[in-house]
């Protein structure tokens, strides 16, 4: 890409449902391993499901030193600070040099916010009556409060910015804070998503009829929806000039992304998936790309009836006869779909692929779908040396966004 | 209430609801732990759950200059006394 300042990611942090730091979760990866289970952060019964991807167990403490209070944080805040603070971590810039602080902005995809708290809030105000309850626990409800709490805890003063287009959101904060590092604003993002599970999500996919009632199983030709999770997951994005200058040791290349929406439905992708094809078009346009070189697509592939579908569709569309031998998978299979996050949360896993060299498989297929016939790597992780990986987020209102990702390669010959 | 008990109270509130363990008496809250103006609400709430009644909006406003845990203390006394004075 002459001429574009490339933007390099040196640094990941996450916590889901199958691993909380970024190391476990690659191994996990590579061996299939299902985080989706019975939920206990919340009673479930009367629902269509009673499972998920929740992180089990969490304890903020345990990722988040005592010199920064957890005073009103959310459980979106605290999840989306402890994989800040892992990322930070893993890019040599913890503790952040005071001079970078002007200069490090944050961009976060979310979606359910501070809204498990606030069902607390509501419960406690019906049982007990206005006066008597603690109304900070609705101080972090607002969906913009994570993006904030990362910001004063560490003291960055650049950018901020958080995104609300539902299951597209993380991927397209990164392409956001990409955005920013090339126009000068910003010298490091740290860019992500967080998504924490609550009971007012899960009741709006539970009556959308959304959710497979035991454990998701995307391409599957019995396919019955989605399972929900939680997540956080941030990258640390910066210019390879930068990286370079100070030393960091490169993860990998963000080449490029694409932004689209659809039109077309409030849930339902557009059958014809002009949006998902024109999104992946121009992922691969902005990245200087053709179809000819993406190595892996890590699909959206939630496992709904129409949506895996569609991407199928969409994938033929713009890679042609080359579809049927591209490998595509959906780790939504492992991690649960984690809405806000998984955008983000699927970027470390195209990421993790590139550095690790494998291909994560989808795992719980069972049957062959006439209308799903690519290869969805379904029979176990497959050792691959990859250089570039497409990763699709289509979200519910037709928000769609692709991100390119590539193994970093001193040169940037990308598409030679 | 004596003293003693209301002091091992309202550490106990700062512990369970601030994060705060072992504050000196003395301490100005705000510049020692970032006590702000909604903690001030919150903790409100807890010394009326302690006391067992609703604090009057006058009561509450002789809150307004409270700085340290000692001054916590003195006006928690203050309204148990006023209480008792008025046979409440």
């Amino acid at each position: 890409m002459p001429g574009k300042k490339r933007i390099v990611i040196t640094g990941l942090g996450t916590i889901n449902a199958v691993a909380d730091n970024v190391s476990d979760f690659a191994a996990a990866l590579r061996a299939g391993v299902c985080g989706i289970g019975p939920l206990n952060l919340f009673e479930t019964s009367g629902f269509r499901s009673q499972n998920g991807g929740q992180i089990k167990n969490f304890a903020a403490r345990n990722y988040i030193p005592r010199d920064f209070s957890l005073k009103r944080m959310s459980r979106a805040d605290m999840l989306s600070l402890a994989a800040t603070l892992a990322a930070f971590s893993q890019a040599g810039l913890y503790p952040l040099p005071p001079q970078l602080k002007e200069e490090t902005g944050v961009s976060i995809g979310g979606g359910s916010g501070g809204l498990l708290e606030a069902e607390f809030f509501y419960r406690d105000y019906l049982k007990k009556g206005g006066g008597h309850v603690h109304f900070s626990g609705l101080s972090s409800v607002y969906c913009a409060s994570s993006a904030d709490r990362i910001a004063s805890t560490l003291g960055l003063s650049g950018p901020k910015a958080t995104f609300m287009t539902a299951c597209s959101a993380g991927a397209t904060a990164i392409g956001y804070a990409r955005d920013l590092i090339v126009n000068g604003q910003a010298r490091i993002m740290l860019a992500g998503g967080v998504e924490p599970m609550c009971r007012i999500t899960y009741a709006a996919f539970n009556a959308l009829k959304s959710l497979d009632p035991g454990v998701c199983h995307p391409f599957d030709r019995d396919r019955e929806g989605l399972s929900l999770g939680e997540a956080a997951a941030v990258l640390v994005l910066e210019s390879l000039d930068t990286a370079l200058a100070r030393g960091a040791r490169v993860i990998g290349e963000l080449l490029g992304y694409g932004v689209t929406c659809d039109s077309f439905h409030m849930t339902a992708p557009d059958e014809k998936a002009s949006g998902a094809v024109r999104s992946m078009r121009a992922a691969l346009s902005d990245s200087g790309l053709t179809p000819h070189d993406v190595d892996y697509i890590n699909a959206h592939g939630t496992g709904t009836p129409v949506n895996d579908v569609m991407e199928t569709t969409a994938i033929k569309e713009v890679f042609g006869r080359r579809a049927y031998n591209l490998p595509v998978s959906s780790t939504k299979a492992m991690t649960a779909h984690t809405l806000g996050a998984a955008g983000a949360l699927e970027a470390i896993v195209s990421l993790l692929a590139l550095q690790h060299g494998f291909i994560p498989p989808t795992i719980n297929y069972r049957n062959p779908d006439p209308l799903c016939d690519l290869d969805y790597v379904t029979d176990g992780s497959r050792p691959a040396d990859l250089r570039i990986v497409l990763s699709n987020s289509f979200a519910f209102g037709g928000n769609n966004t692709t991100l390119i990702l590539g193994k970093y390669d001193e040169k940037g010959n990308w598409n030679g | 209430m004596i003293r003693e008990e209301i002091e091992k109270e309202i550490k106990n509130i700062f512990r369970r609801e601030f994060e705060v363990e072992n504050p000196g008496l003395d301490d100005n809250l705000r510049e020692a732990y970032g006590f702000d103006s909604i903690d001030a609400i919150e903790l409100l709430l807890e010394i009326e759950k302690m006391l067992g009644f609703e604090l009057t909006q006058e009561e509450k406003k002789q809150a307004m200059e409270i700085r340290t845990i000692n001054q916590i203390c003195d006006y928690v006394e203050k309204i148990i006394r006023a209480r008792v004075a008025a046979g409440k």
